[in-house]
């Protein structure tokens, strides 16, 4: 019944505070496995800086067992260059501070210096006084270690960038002065004995007039793609995509003309990006459109829409198309389909297109069917 | 320096273009000995009348204007420049040109393997009369000697600047 006398109540107190008391000791018990299990070390000191408690962790990351450690002041674990540190840690807990994640070093029983997280909070009585200080080591020491490891990996191929840029740009650009010497003297030879060294000699004159020539190209083109990749700093400024177009039509009106190629184009926008890059995209993209034509007259259509804050730009043709297994391939450097004999080139434009394209952020790519033209799209920041 | 050492355009040239004429004298400062001959056959194909001196380098220039400007002695008609030269660069010749009260005025053709726009600009900066970037193309590398004979042609309309 709900009217029970106090000695009925008794034995439920009792019972109560028994239960209790065996609900604090399960809590502490289920913090002591915490702390003995954790990773971490976790160790108590007194102000004195002796130390009182070290668990699992602790023997783990130092190599001292409790025993060896208990009663031993912390400064054992000091590295003589920062002796100095344990004392003033000390102070700060005296005042009552707390110490976050602060990176230092420690010694390990086996004298291997670690790195390690402390977080050092004070150790208060019941009457608020602090009598010592808990604190949580972790080790870095291998995050640390990767963490170097990836800056030096880092500032490794910075370097090799830099340098290899370095290389492309002086190598195209010092070995264009050789070549010169072979173009010119080459055709010289053409020039003066074309006609009286037989078909052979003449060949032979032949093919290193035109191997020059293509050396020379190509040197042009991994200048360009060096170019591509270095252009910095410079504030882009919006630029008109319409002058852009009509400069490379200019440059391309030969082989234009030649093809009898038709180009239709929409009013182009304004967009961030060199010039010259622009110019080089249109006249790499339409000069393809061109040189990769099938039977038909080749029949080119620029196009720009807008796209969220980009501009899409397209350039369709009804040349020979490309495969799909090859779609992604085009793009890479000195990667062509063809032989030279079918269809010249370096190999090396798509991969400057590619290059001034994401180096704005924008992305490239074609839609093609083999036989059915293609479409190359790129967007641009406008 | 006797100008009349360096070698002369052919005959022929002489005889068909100018023959009232005396032969210009170019001076052409350029180290690479292959480039020194494509612009004597540059001049040749363009039948420019001329004495040609060539200099392989930039301390020879300097010797020769100094030699005008000390002995106030005649002063080529026209000088050819290659940027990349050994001991001083096509830029202080140039500038050491500019400066001489005898050559401060005559042409200088800057003709050179760079193409760079600083180059230009500068070269335009310090007075050069053109800027050629060497082109690879023999048929365009002759052009410079058409280029040569216009400059000299308008030269000639004017009263002999020499002593």
């Amino acid at each position: 019944m709900s009217s029970a006398s106090p000695s009925q109540n008794q034995p439920d107190l009792l019972l109560q505070q028994l239960l209790e008391h065996q609900q604090a000791t399960e809590a502490r018990e289920r913090l002591a496995a915490i702390v003995e299990s954790s990773d971490d070390a976790i160790i108590s000191k007194n102000l004195q800086g002796i130390i009182m408690t070290w668990n699992r962790g602790a023997e783990r990351l130092f190599g001292y067992t409790a025993e060896e450690a208990v009663g031993q002041h912390i400064s054992m674990l000091a590295v003589p260059e920062r002796i100095d540190e344990i004392p003033q840690i000390l102070a700060r807990i005296t005042r009552g501070e707390r110490i976050d994640h602060y990176e230092t070093k420690r010694r390990a029983k086996d004298g291997r210096v670690l790195i390690v997280s402390l977080t050092v909070s004070p150790l208060r009585d019941s009457f608020g006084v602090v009598v010592g200080a808990s604190k949580i080591a972790r080790d870095v020491t291998e995050r640390e270690r990767q963490r170097l490891a990836l800056e030096k990996a880092n500032m490794a191929l910075t370097r090799a960038n830099a340098d290899l840029q370095h290389f492309a740009y002086s190598a195209s650009h010092d070995l264009q002065e050789p070549l010169r010497m072979v173009s010119t003297y080459s055709q010289m030879l053409q020039k003066k004995f074309d006609g009286q060294l037989g078909e052979i000699g003449d060949q032979c004159i032949r093919y290193t007039v035109e191997g020059a020539e293509r050396m020379r190209k190509l040197l042009d083109d991994l200048l360009a793609f060096t170019r591509a990749s270095t252009e910095e700093g410079s504030v882009l400024v919006a630029i008109d995509a319409n002058a852009a177009l009509d400069a490379a039509l200019t440059r391309l009106q030969g082989a234009i003309a030649e093809s009898g190629a038709i180009i239709t184009r929409t009013s182009l926008p304004m967009v961030c990006l060199h010039q010259f890059q622009l110019e080089q995209l249109f006249q790499n993209l339409i000069g393809n459109a061109i040189h990769y034509r099938s039977e038909k007259h080749p029949q080119i259509d620029v196009a720009a829409e807008r796209d969220g804050d980009h501009w899409l730009f397209s350039i369709r043709d009804n040349g020979i198309g490309i495969a799909p297994e090859y779609q992604a391939q085009i793009f890479e450097m000195f990667k062509r389909l063809h032989s030279s004999a079918d269809y010249s080139g370096s190999g090396m434009g798509l991969a400057i297109c590619q290059r001034v394209v994401e180096r704005t952020g924008g992305r490239i790519w074609v839609e093609s069917e083999l036989g059915h033209g293609s479409t190359f799209f790129f967007t641009l920041p406008g | 320096m006797d100008r009349h050492s360096s070698s002369l355009c052919p005959v022929e040239a002489v005889v068909m273009q100018r023959p009232n004429q005396k032969p210009a004298w170019i001076v052409l400062v350029e180290d690479n000995p292959a480039d020194a001959i494509l612009v004597r056959e540059a001049l040749d194909e363009h039948g420019v009348h001329c004495d040609l001196t060539t200099l392989t380098d930039g301390e020879r220039a300097f010797q020769l204007i100094e030699r005008i400007d000390r002995e106030q002695a005649e002063c080529p008609d026209l000088v050819i420049l290659d940027l990349k030269l050994p001991k001083k660069s096509g830029f202080e010749i140039l500038e050491r040109m500019r400066s001489s009260p005898i050559c401060a005025r005559i042409p200088v053709v800057i003709f050179t393997s760079s193409s760079a726009q600083q180059d230009k600009d500068r070269a335009a900066a310090l007075g050069g009369t053109r800027y050629i970037a060497k082109p690879h193309r023999l048929a365009e590398f002759v052009k410079i000697g058409a280029v040569i004979k216009n400059i000299l042609e308008g030269q000639v309309a004017e009263p002999e600047h020499s002593p």
